[in-house]
């Protein structure tokens, strides 16, 4: 069989491949083809392809680097505050120490002249945007010597609540003061801890005697209502009592106050 | 014996740009890729554009070429993959059975030739009746006069394996002789 097989070459080009060559024609062919993908225009598509896919990609890659920036708070600057909040939506205290027309010097009151407009007049500094003017059903109630209750109910005689304001006074102002929000659509206003840090200070020195006499500090306190970077708590210590002011970060309001006995 | 002839060592003169080697390697290796193509799909016309694609692959990867095998071997392997591509596609296998009637009629041609007794045309014939995976390496090694190490690389198939599939193909060949 092996000498069959030589000389395969010559026996199979002299018979089955006899006439299977690559001619001239064929040759043509291929230099043709060559010259014709030399001489084409790139073609707007493929470039319209590549402008498509790196556009995506860049989009893409932007969306990325947002994601991860806004998860990594690397928009924000150095002191907390938000870059993606509007300016004028924080509150920043003034150069000289003050707050700005919104945020004004605190008067101080007392439970012998409380009434409405001055609790009132006082408290809106504190409590949310736009509360005042959404008091429907308004009701004052003292329970005793000592404790103011102020609602608003969406109907007089219900249990349907709107928002309430409680406040307990001792000798020197206020024991404790709580904004409680049921129903009402709160407008959003974030604020810096500078800027809450301030409003607790004005809140001391407007309702408690020796409120300007009080250091708070920022740092987690009241577990039931402590939210960190929402609701944060500023603790003051005095005589064996502490002082905690808690001040709702996105609505910018004092939420909560109380002196409760230190304990050790 | 055969494996010590090596006639793959041809290359194109450095001196010649791209299109002019492409020229050269048309002229000198063209009838080789396009018979090499026609034993594996037996279409004359299938063979032409495998070998077109073959030498218009050639061109643009002239840069890449280097010197690793011999210019015969490199465009062989192309030549190769270029057929097992066609083999494996659909339109070839759809195109095989409409053309079942057509290679019929061939066939009637070949064996009224080999009533003849001629053993060119018998043997020819036989070798082009093997199997794929036997057929390519009787053509290769016989046709071709490629070493078994060159197959080996060029098919990407284990030596032995390479030896084996000769063994075989040569006692198909025989067992297809005595049963003429």
């Amino acid at each position: 069989m092996e000498n069959k097989l030589i000389n395969l070459k010559d026996k199979m080009n002299e018979t089955v491949l006899r006439d299977i060559n690559f001619n001239a024609e064929l040759e043509q062919k291929v230099l043709s083809s060559i010259k014709n993908k030399k001489s084409r225009p790139f073609p707007f598509r493929n470039k319209f392809n590549s402008f498509l896919s790196l556009a995506v990609t860049t989009v893409f890659f932007l969306g990325m680097v947002y994601f991860v920036g806004t998860k990594l708070h690397l928009f924000e600057d150095p002191q907390g505050n938000n870059a993606s909040i509007p300016k004028e939506k924080i509150i920043e205290p003034t150069k000289n120490g003050t707050a700005n027309t919104s945020f004004e010097e605190p008067n101080y009151i007392n439970k012998n002249d409380i009434s409405k407009e001055t609790v009132f007049s006082e408290l809106k500094k504190y409590l949310p945007k736009d509360v005042l003017a959404n008091m429907p059903n308004f009701k004052q109630e003292d329970m005793d010597e000592s404790t103011l209750y102020l609602w608003s109910k969406n109907e007089p005689n219900s249990d349907n609540f709107i928002h309430k304001i409680e406040v307990i006074f001792n000798e020197n102002g206020f024991k404790q003061y709580h904004y409680k929000n049921y129903s009402f659509d709160l407008k959003e206003n974030k604020i810096s801890k500078d800027v809450a840090n301030k409003m607790v200070g004005n809140f001391a020195n407007s309702f408690i005697s020796d409120g300007n006499q009080l250091s708070f500090v920022n740092k987690p306190a009241w577990d039931s209502l402590y939210e960190k970077d929402v609701i944060e708590s500023w603790v003051a210590e005095k005589d064996n009592k502490e002082y905690i002011v808690m001040v709702n970060l996105t609505y910018g309001y004092v939420e909560f106050f109380t002196i409760q006995d230190k304990l050790n | 014996m055969i494996e010590e002839i090596n006639s793959s060592k041809v290359e194109p003169p450095n001196y010649l740009d791209r299109e002019d080697k492409l020229k050269w390697l048309m002229s000198t290796y063209g009838n080789d890729v396009i018979r090499v193509a026609y034993t594996y799909l037996k279409q004359r016309q299938l063979a032409e554009d495998v070998a077109q694609d073959v030498f218009i692959k050639c061109y643009e990867k002239m840069d890449d070429f280097r010197n690793e095998s011999s210019y015969k071997t490199w465009i062989l392997k192309i030549t190769v993959n270029k057929c097992k591509d066609v083999l494996k596609s659909w339109a070839f296998k759809n195109l095989l059975f409409t053309d079942y009637f057509g290679n019929k009629q061939e066939d009637r041609t070949i064996e009224s030739k080999l009533l003849k007794k001629e053993e060119s045309q018998l043997i020819s014939q036989q070798v082009m009746e093997l199997p794929l995976k036997l057929r390519e390496v009787i053509i290769l090694f016989y046709y071709q006069e490629f070493s078994i190490e060159e197959i080996s690389v060029l098919l990407k198939v284990n030596s032995n394996t390479i030896k084996t599939r000769l063994h075989r193909g040569r006692l198909k060949l025989k067992q297809s002789f005595e049963g003429e």
